[in-house]
């Protein structure tokens, strides 16, 4: 069972969190078009390695946090918050906001 | 009762102060506190044990620990009873009642031993061949499952349901060693000496491992002296947890370690309130592995019987439990550690007839130590068969390199093909293991978590190699965990050994005849089996696990994958490297899967939610019903032989001519604020929300992203930047996820919080025409049409309670809803009751709330199935032309508009009397010849008594541009087809006279 | 309203599924694990505007004596008042109820600082003090329970069993256990049924 670390709350393991989709897709501006939503709701990379995907960490804060995980080993790679820059310290002890 | 008549003074660490009764097919025996079971029934010379899986052949103890292949039982009785024991693990405790199984009527008298008679016709792959050739027929297969079922099998399950508690467990550490023999017992110490917080975890009973089973010494001591003396320093240090009887049986991401304590197996039934097992998760920040080594067995004629064992075995039961194995032995190996087998044997009084060695002239002390007693040493030999039925009486002995064969009559055969490194944990990690041939063993490949191997487990056999890598692992791992090594340490001092090398002997050659020689010994796989696979092209060893069943036991081939893979490389003309192992899997040893769910089960499989009224609802309720994690009432019978049917019904009818309260707690309430709330919700929303005056609610639209419909709920405004927010029960819960995501993720800019007040208020409804004259009897609001219209809502004081009071309906009705603090939910609805009693108001259920929508049209979950689009549900003008919003991008592709899509229609049979179940499909006619066209089904269905039918809601394509048609209402399960004519969906009110009353 | 209105009653989620008393093994006479109820709470849930988090714990700080914990998963006490980190920027607001806590915030809490929420009835909060309390917690939940890990003050939103919980240690062996109350008689039973083999008093509730 992974060990994520939630930027908010620490490390944590993965029975805290719901799993939240692709984190490299950007929802569209409301007003984009038809093909432009098409694309962000349904178009996906499907890599083997390293990807960026949500996570929300439901059972604690509620927060959406990013978690950048190896697909092929599990290997947490860096965590961040919803938005801004992501940590690349994979096991931090976290418990900092700021 | 027998006398224990193989017991050994002055060996063992049993406790010969605490005898032990038991019994064992029904016969009583006597054994002592520390004993197995096969220990104790070796100590009793009970030889025949079981019987094989698919031969039925006797078989005797091979082993003295977890990898036992033959000696399983059937332990304790009744609902306790636990088929496919392995003898060599069950700690014995008073009362321990144990059977033999796969035999019938007996051990000795098993009719199904016939088996091996015809073994030649039921070869590796004997089912597939079988039953997908000539009998490929289902029905064949069914009539000859329940035979080969009976005749090949282990112990059977009592059917009963376990009545022990299980419970789970978690637990951090720096360093978690797993395994207590001389390795891991040096890496705990010197990691804790560090001050790091270490776990060590044993199978055994107590620690020690190997230490406790071998007559060697540490300091000039015996080493047993040294392993309870460092458990014992370990057991003082606070830094340390110490879980004895504990497997660890996977290695999961992150440094997660599985394991299973036996908190109570070594009782007859669980005392003090103890789980009779633990499942663990330890999450360790480095892991020393010192799982030790299982000894390999040798392939040869016969290599089965009762009295073969393997040689560390042996010393085992000599050592450490104080059991002769036998009297008369023959030692055969491929490597000089069955030397001390020899040693123990003639220290503990036996006499050994000869010691084969498949070497051809190796040379070492320890060697000469056994040939200076004065025992036969056969160089370049093997053994070439065994004679005897339920105990071995002699072996046949041949030259490997021309010669004569010769029988030495003997009772005990100790075998050994050399030791394997236990390395399933390092390989569950996907370290990829590396074929050693100095060794003839597979040794732990690179790490892939935090992990290293010491001592055995590593390969490194020897106790100075353990003792002193167990040393360097245990600091290396503290270290890595950040602590530093400050104290020196010397290895104890410990002879040093230079054995002679091991030479591989994969399987002994025939010497006349064709004795079967078996590889797996718990599926009874022979060599020619493997050779078997072979021929057939199964030479991959996943194939040849497969086709065979080799190592596929509950053993999971510890003793046997080796050998196998070993074979099918030489028949491949390939290295071992090359062929490679199967893939380990969890769990190392079998467990209980009462220990998985641990006290998650039966009602509390899950959480069930509560709403503050439950009790009430328990009380009167006909039953309750899962709606989510919640447990809704059904219905309320009026009496005790009220059907559901006639129930709902009547609750129906009662609410629409008087008045009903139904407990609505369940549905998502959601807390939005702040300046741009509105804005928030106009986004969510397909239908406009920026405008809703305050003091008002509205129904809202919520779409998926790609267009769908995906929930719906009423929406009020509190104040300017205030509002409340409802899901429906199913949705409540991933619609606040969403909303999070699309604040934190999407919108982070827009200044609103929300936050779920689902579990701060009571939720009531009271529907009805006379719901306004109950209502105000206990609010304090005028909540006249003109003062309190339709959708109107408005804080207020209910029976003293601040509350929040909204006028909107599901039904259809007239009516509120009302919300207070939870505490205060049953004193309000109690309140109500009262209030109503005067107007006959009754409590309704799920079925009565359900089938007034369904009367009224409104849409719900059956229809909000993640395919339907706002405008098949009818609900198309709700999609705001004004605003941009969640879906609106994609509510308007080509499919979407297409028609004819299937559309939100009702159904009414045209007999009037016939309900239209739910699931049924819609079609043209009723003699249609298959393919026959589905033209949709029905969603949800009910029966009105206003207008005195059934009804039904349904997706038909077309819709209602098929209004008045008759269409069939099919449903094959039930064997109805019936006709019904197509009407709008709203049944009652079409108007909407009654909401706005 | 009538004076004949009946007697308010305020019912809490374990009112008639409490078992008050002594259960399972109490070693000489011991309990390992105590439980009690902390009844009738006044509970406020507070949401700090990011670019407003000082003035708001100063507002906080004004009704209630004591300002949030300056760290994220950590409380902070004063007197009855205990405010509980639950996320970014967020705190629930208890005190066993004696005035109007909501309104008391209100005033000083204003719109421009936070939002205010009433969840004084969506909570049950358990004591659970004794030698096993941590090995009590280890059986639910996948946080280090050990005393240098869990300390006084340590404040953790985490799955306890299947429940969503906040844990607010506040002794080296007390905790205060916070969770849905539609939840509470379903993880009231895994408390107690865990608690047996270590001893168990459940007390009336506070
Ligand atoms: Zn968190």
């Amino acid at each position: 069972m992974l060990r994520l670390t939630c930027p908010h709350c620490g490390p944590r393991d993965q029975v805290e969190f719901n799993y939240g989709g692709d984190a490299t897709v950007a929802v569209p501006d409301l007003a984009a078009d038809e093909q432009t939503w098409f694309d962000a709701v349904y178009i996906r990379e499907n890599p083997r390695g390293p990807h960026t995907e949500f996570w929300q960490h439901v059972a604690g804060c509620r927060q959406w946090i990013r978690i950048k995980r190896n697909t092929q080993t599990h290997e947490i790679l860096a965590y961040g918050a919803a938005t801004g820059p992501m940590s690349d310290d994979p096991t931090g002890n976290g418990g900092t906001d700021k | 009762m027998s006398n224990q008549s193989n017991r050994l003074g002055g060996f063992g660490h049993i406790n010969r102060s605490k005898p032990i009764k038991f019994s064992f097919d029904g016969k009583s025996y006597m054994g002592f506190e520390g004993d197995t079971l096969a220990s104790a029934l070796m100590a009793n010379d009970v030889k025949l044990v079981a019987r094989s899986f698919k031969y039925h052949r006797p078989r005797g103890i091979f082993s003295a620990g977890a990898e036992e292949p033959n000696a399983l039982v059937s332990l304790r009785e009744g609902a306790r009873q636990e088929p496919n024991t392995r003898a060599t693990v069950a700690e014995l405790y008073d009362g321990l009642v144990a059977n033999s199984q796969n035999r019938w009527p007996n051990l000795k008298y098993d009719t199904q031993a016939i088996n091996q008679l015809i073994a030649k016709f039921i070869p590796a792959g004997f089912y597939y061949k079988t039953f997908m050739g000539p009998f490929s027929s289902t029905k064949m297969w069914m009539i000859f499952e329940g035979f080969i079922r009976k005749a090949a099998g282990m112990g059977t399950a009592s059917g009963l349901a376990d009545p022990d508690r299980y419970e789970r467990s978690q637990a951090h550490c720096d360093v978690m060693v797993i395994g207590a023999g001389p390795a891991g017992l040096s890496a705990a110490l010197t990691a804790a000496e560090t001050g790091a917080r270490v776990v060590l975890v044993d199978e055994n009973p107590v620690l020690g491992g190997r230490l406790r089973q071998e007559r060697m010494e540490i300091d000039g001591k015996p080493a047993y002296d040294w392993a309870m003396a460092t458990a014992a320093s370990l057991q003082a240090m606070p830094n340390v947890r110490i879980l004895t009887r504990t497997t660890a049986f996977g290695y999961y991401d992150d440094n997660l370690i599985g394991c299973i304590e036996k908190v109570a197996d070594h009782f007859p039934v669980p005392p003090d309130n103890l789980p009779r097992q633990r499942w663990w998760k330890i999450r360790a920040k480095q892991v020393v592995l010192a799982t030790g080594a299982l000894e390999q067995p040798l392939v040869f004629g016969n290599n089965d019987r009762p009295g073969i064992m393997l040689a560390g075995a042996v010393r085992a039961y000599i050592n450490d439990f104080g059991v002769l194995p036998g009297r008369r032995a023959v030692i055969f190996t491929n490597n000089d550690d069955a030397y001390r087998t020899a040693l123990d044997l003639l220290a503990a009084g036996a006499s050994v007839q000869a010691v084969v060695d498949a070497r051809s002239a190796p040379e070492s002390d320890l060697i000469n130590a056994v040939r200076a007693k004065g025992v036969e040493i056969l160089m370049g030999h093997a053994v070439t068969n065994t004679h005897g039925h339920f105990a071995l009486q002699s072996v046949e002995v041949t030259p490997l390199v021309g010669g004569v064969s010769r029988d030495i009559s003997c009772d005990l055969l100790a075998i050994s093909g050399g030791w394997q490194p236990a390395l399933h944990l390092s390989s569950q990690t996907g370290a990829k293991a590396v074929w050693n041939p100095d060794s003839c063993c597979f040794l732990p490949g690179a790490p892939k978590w935090a992990e290293r191997s010491a001592g055995s487990s590593a390969g490194q056999f020897s106790l100075y190699a353990c003792l002193s890598e167990g040393h360097v692992r245990g600091v290396e791992a503290a270290v890595a965990a950040g602590f530093k090594s400050e104290k020196s340490w010397t290895v104890p001092t410990v002879e040093i050994e230079k054995p002679a090398r091991t030479e591989a002997l994969w399987e002994a050659p025939d010497a006349g005849g064709h004795p079967k020689k078996f590889v797996d010994h718990q599926d009874d796989v022979s060599s020619d089996d493997v050779r078997l696979a072979h021929r057939e092209g199964f030479i991959s060893v996943e194939h040849l696990k497969r086709y065979t069943t080799l190592g596929m036991g509950t053993d999971q081939g510890k003793t046997s994958n080796i050998t196998g893979l070993a074979i099918m490389a030489s028949l491949r003309g390939e290295p071992i490297q090359a062929v490679g192992t199967t893939t380990f899997r969890p769990p190392y040893t079998p467990i209980a899967i009462g220990a998985m769910g641990g006290s998650e089960i039966g009602q509390h499989y899950r959480p069930r939610r509560r709403t503050p009224m439950q009790d009430w609802h328990m009380e009167r309720a006909g039953e309750m019903l899962p709606a989510g994690m919640w447990e809704r009432p059904r219905h309320y019978p009026a009496h005790k032989g009220e059907t559901l049917r006639e129930a709902y019904i009547r609750e129906t009818a009662q609410t629409r001519k008087s008045a009903g309260i139904c407990d609505v707690t369940t549905l998502g309430k959601i807390d939005v604020q702040g300046p741009d709330a509105a804005e928030f919700l106009n986004r969510l929303y397909a239908n406009g929300f920026a405008k809703l005056p305050v003091g008002k609610a509205r129904y809202g639209l919520m779409l998926r992203e790609d267009g769908y419909v995906y929930d719906d709920g009423t929406t009020s405004r509190l104040s300017e930047n205030h509002f409340v927010m409802t899901t429906t029960t199913a949705n409540a819960v991933p619609v606040m996820a969403k909303m999070e995501y699309y604040l934190q993720v999407v919108w982070p800019d827009l200044k609103v919080k929300i936050v779920s007040v689902t579990e701060q208020y009571a939720a009531i409804a009271v529907a009805g025409p006379n719901s306004r004259k109950i209502m105000q009897k206990i609010v304090d609001l005028d909540i006249s049409n003109e003062a309190f219209p339709f959708m109107g809502c408005a804080p207020c004081m209910a029976a003293g309670v601040p509350s929040r009071l909204f006028r909107i309906s599901f039904s259809g009705e007239l009516a509120f809803e009302i919300n207070v603090p939870s505490d205060y939910g049953q004193y309000i609805w109690d309140a109500l009751v009262e209030a109503g009693k005067e107007f006959d108001m009754v409590p309704y259920g799920l079925e009565a709330l359900g089938n007034m929508r369904i009367e009224k049209g409104h849409v719900a979950g059956s229809e909000l199935d993640g395919r339907t689009t706002a405008e098949d549900l009818g609900l198309g003008k709700m999609l705001s032309k004004q605003k941009d919003f969640i879906g609106k991008a994609l509510a308007y592709r080509e499919g979407f508009v297409a028609d004819p899509r299937k559309k939100l229609v009702g159904l009414v049979p045209v007999d009037g009397k016939s309900s239209l179940p739910n699931g049924s499909q819609i079609i043209e006619s009723a003699d249609s010849k298959p393919p026959v066209k589905m033209l949709g089904h029905v969603t949800a269905n009910g029966f009105s008594p206003e207008l005195n039918t059934p009804m039904a809601l349904a997706l038909l394509e077309g819709g209602l541009t098929h209004e008045g048609d008759i269409v069939i209402v099919a449903n094959p399960l039930k064997g109805l087809s019936i006709p019904a004519k197509v009407t709008n969906p709203v049944f009652v009110d079409p108007e909407g006279k009654r909401l706005h009353a | 309203m009538p004076d004949t209105a009946p007697k308010i009653i305020r019912r809490s989620a374990l009112d008639g599924h409490r078992h008050v008393g002594d259960f399972g093994t109490i070693k000489g006479g011991v309990p390992g694990i105590v439980i009690q109820e902390r009844r009738a709470l006044s509970i406020v849930h507070l949401d700090a505007w990011a670019d407003q988090v000082v003035a708001c714990g100063k507002a906080i700080e004004k009704a209630c004596g004591t300002a949030p914990a300056a760290d994220p998963v950590k409380a902070s006490e004063k007197n009855d008042t205990t405010v509980l980190w639950v996320g970014p920027n967020r705190w629930l607001i208890v005190e066993p109820e004696s005035r109007d806590l909501f309104a008391t915030l209100s005033a000083d809490v204003t719109d421009d600082l936070a939002t205010l929420t009433d969840q004084g009835h969506s909570r049950v909060c358990w004591r659970i003090t004794g030698p096993n309390m941590r090995d009590l917690l280890a059986k639910g939940s996948t946080i280090d329970f050990d005393q240098s890990q869990f300390i006084p003050g340590d404040c953790v939103g985490t799955l306890l069993s299947h429940f969503t919980t906040v844990l607010h240690c506040r002794g080296d062996d007390t905790v205060d256990i916070y969770a849905a109350r539609s939840f509470a008689v379903d993880l009231d039973h895994w408390l107690t049924s865990s608690s047996l083999e270590y001893g168990l008093w459940v007390l009336e509730p506070a």
